[in-house]
């Protein structure tokens, strides 16, 4: 593939997903720029890897995995904790439909201890939870993403969303 | 609300943030700038070198100090006849021997001409041959059998 055609193809790639790109890094950071430098550095990666991009038969699993793995060794260089507490923050960010200011503020912060609890599950449950949440990925897209299969990745959603209803049940999220 | 739809709440709004707006415009402009700044500096080091090799070849060129030094020097070292010049040798250690050890030629003494340093001696694979007709020299102490054993 000829250099410029190369970069056009890599600017359309960067408008086609990097919204995608955005969720699945911000489901791990929730911070809103972090997930968009792994957004940048996943087209940078991207950029330098570019004569494999011909033989890439999906990038939309492509640029998810890169920009997962980015942002996993992002999280566990950084050894931060994602900034669930700053529930104003967060009210802004999750999109909460139609509420008052007050009930937006009360929703955000149940939704932060929810996620809060979804990062005490263990590594391998957690990140299938997460991927599950980024509506645009399906389960067999995951799958591809983890380099496993579907049923695992069924399984371990199944173990994750139990293990938390547990936590859950076991913290009074609910009350 | 139950636990499980709670959860699919949380994780559907996780899963729909929106980024922020003009985020594609951002990540493509960065991308632009990095690119340029990476032709830029290989144009630059081309330049640089060239540069460099030019003003080295100029300077060369023009100081007829440099240009002795550099191809006079040159040539006189390969038209040289091979010598053996005065290697210094280091005073042995506790001053034994010193004054019958070490003899400094006030002259440079050329070399004679030999096999070896004429390139005779030795094949190109740097296996050592003999001249044709002479005797291979036996090792000491084996006596090799002049006829064939039974």
């Amino acid at each position: 593939m000829p250099e410029q055609e190369t970069y056009a193809r890599v600017t359309e790639l960067v408008e086609e997903y990097s919204s995608t790109l955005y969720r699945v890094a911000y489901s791990v950071t929730r911070n809103a720029a972090d997930a968009e430098d792994v957004v940048q550095e996943t087209f940078l990666r991207v950029l330098r890897h570019r004569n494999k991009l011909g033989d890439v038969r999906d990038h939309r699993v492509w640029l998810v995995r890169i920009a997962w793995n980015l942002v996993l060794d992002r999280k566990r260089r950084a050894k931060t904790r994602p900034q669930v507490d700053d529930f104003e923050d967060l009210a802004r960010v999750l999109p909460t439909g139609e509420l008052s200011a007050e009930k937006m503020v009360i929703t955000a912060q149940r939704h932060a201890r929810i996620l809060g609890l979804i990062d005490t599950l263990p590594e391998r449950e957690r990140e299938v939870l997460l991927l599950s949440a980024v509506n645009e990925l399906s389960t067999v897209e995951i799958a591809l993403v983890l380099k496993t299969t579907e049923s695992t990745i069924r399984s371990r959603l199944y173990r994750a969303r139990h293990a938390l209803a547990a936590k859950m049940e076991q913290e009074g999220t609910l009350q | 609300m139950n636990i499980q739809s709670e959860i699919d709440d949380t994780l559907r709004r996780l899963g729909s943030v929106e980024p922020p707006s003009g985020l594609a415009k951002r990540v493509n402009l960065r991308l632009q700038n990095r690119r340029a700044r990476f032709s830029f500096s290989v144009v630059n080091t081309i330049a640089a070198c060239a540069l460099a090799a030019s003003v080295g070849l100029s300077a060369v060129a023009l100081s007829p100090v440099l240009r002795n030094l550099v191809f006079h020097h040159h040539a006189s070292a390969q038209s040289a006849p091979p010598v053996n010049t005065p290697r210094p040798v280091p005073p042995a250690a506790g001053g034994f021997g010193t004054a019958s050890s070490i003899h400094v030629p006030a002259e440079p003494v050329p070399v004679q001409p030999s096999p070896v340093n004429q390139g005779r001696g030795r094949s190109r694979s740097g296996r050592a041959v003999l001249p044709n007709g002479s005797q291979t020299p036996l090792p000491r102490g084996v006596v090799a059998p002049t006829a064939p054993l039974r």
